[in-house]
């Protein structure tokens, strides 16, 4: 099956896309990180350097990697995928779509995490491994798969709009969630915001919340109207 | 066995009720004018749609089913494709299959002709082990030898007690199968 949602997602042009993308990404969060000043300066200030590139990274990143699940899911409801819940089950294909979209989005996740650990420690002087990009990065694959189930719930070969629609709740929420200071709003749709980021029940609420999610997607997939 | 049983199955937006027993091994044919229903009886038969009246009542099955229109990722080849298909299928590619259809293995998806890639389509359907077939306009763009060999398909797997459900606008084609035709 994942060879199958890799064929449809990463064919021909999309391809270059997605590597355009992901050169895009790496040249930003290389620019992000390099500085001018010497190598002094840089070991000197050390940990001002470090704060100010996560800083960066945790405001820009979580935009780019939500716009690649959304490109990743958009149409993932095809009718080769109709022909497929015939021959097995919704059940099963259900569960192989998101074990494939999630295995594709980990692997983009953990490949980031390497070129970057990889191009900071090459071109600066002030990098030192942080526990807190580990984090954040787990945060990333929580809110990756939130997204997944989301999409998988909500997008339908005749309704491709709707993903945009959680695009831009995922861009706003933080937003609106730092204006109002308010946990419920977390507590409705727990994606990644910078106040919330150091707190561990945080991770144990995500899973319980993918857990519920996946359930949630299970029934509404079972149920659902296919044409 | 009864495989699939719809009793007075109805949905609002069409004036028509489906009545029907699929058995093991039963050929099917459902004809009839455009919006007179065939797809949504497909969709009933598939468990694709729920019945807004009657009930549909469906043992485990595995059905193997062509929709009317196949959207294939366009530039990927048609054996890699294939071949992952058949992995998601846990089947086996049935080179005769291939070879009886003439089917261009080593050009990409988006190369294909209409009639190939109504081809593909049908043997992407024909792969694995089914216990029903069920096309939807099958004989589409297909030309005349091709549509004859298909049909000679269907009876070899008729013999085997494979049974399919057809809708087509061709019902006459499909005689030597058919154990029982639909009109709506």
């Amino acid at each position: 099956m994942t060879r199958i949602i890799f064929m449809h997602v990463f064919y021909g042009k999309r391809r270059i896309v997605y590597f355009s993308l992901f050169v895009l990404l790496m040249l930003s969060i290389f620019f992000m990180g390099y500085t001018h000043e010497p190598v002094y300066l840089q070991q000197l200030e050390k940990e001002y350097y470090l704060m100010y590139f996560i800083l960066s990274l945790k405001t820009f990143y979580p935009f780019i990697f939500s716009i690649t699940i959304t490109m990743l899911l958009i149409d993932h409801d095809q009718n080769v995928f109709h022909m497929l819940y015939a021959y097995h089950s919704r059940f099963i294909i259900y569960f192989k779509k998101l074990f494939a979209y999630g295995l594709i989005m980990t692997h983009s996740l953990l490949f980031t995490f390497l070129i970057m650990h990889l191009f900071m420690i090459s071109f600066t002087a002030y990098y030192a491994f942080d526990l807190s990009i580990v984090m954040f990065f787990l945060h990333l694959w929580c809110d990756g798969l939130i997204l997944i189930i989301l999409f998988l719930i909500i997008i339908k070969k005749e309704h491709i709009n709707r993903g945009f629609l959680v695009l831009l709740l995922y861009f706003i929420f933080p937003m609106i969630k730092e204006n109002m200071d308010s946990r419920f709003l977390f507590y409705i749709f727990p994606i990644y915001t910078m106040d919330l980021s150091n707190d561990l029940l945080v991770y144990a609420y995500k899973i319980c919340y993918i857990c519920f999610g996946i359930l949630i997607g299970y029934v509404i997939h079972e149920k659902m109207s296919i044409y | 066995m009864t495989l699939i049983q719809l009793s007075e199955a109805k949905m609002n937006y069409i004036n028509q009720t489906y009545t029907l027993k699929i058995e093991r091994g039963q050929s099917i044919m459902i004809s009839g004018e455009n919006g007179s229903g065939k797809s949504t009886l497909i969709r009933l038969i598939l468990g694709f749609i729920v019945p807004d009246q009657g009930k549909v009542l469906r043992k485990k099955v595995k059905i193997s089913y062509l929709p009317e229109q196949v959207s294939l990722p366009p530039f990927i080849k048609v054996k890699a494709y294939l071949e992952g298909f058949a992995g998601v299928k846990k089947a086996m590619i049935d080179w005769e299959l291939i070879e009886m259809f003439d089917l261009p293995l080593h050009k990409s998806i988006h190369e294909l002709s209409k009639g190939n890639l109504q081809k593909l389509g049908i043997i992407l359907t024909l792969m694995g082990d089914a216990d029903l077939l069920i096309f939807d306009e099958p004989l589409t763009a297909l030309d005349e030898s091709m549509k004859d060999r298909f049909i000679n398909h269907l009876v070899t797997l008729k013999e085997k007690g494979i049974g399919c459900v057809i809708s087509s606008h061709e019902p006459s084609r499909f005689v030597s199968i058919i154990d029982e035709h639909i009109i709506l």
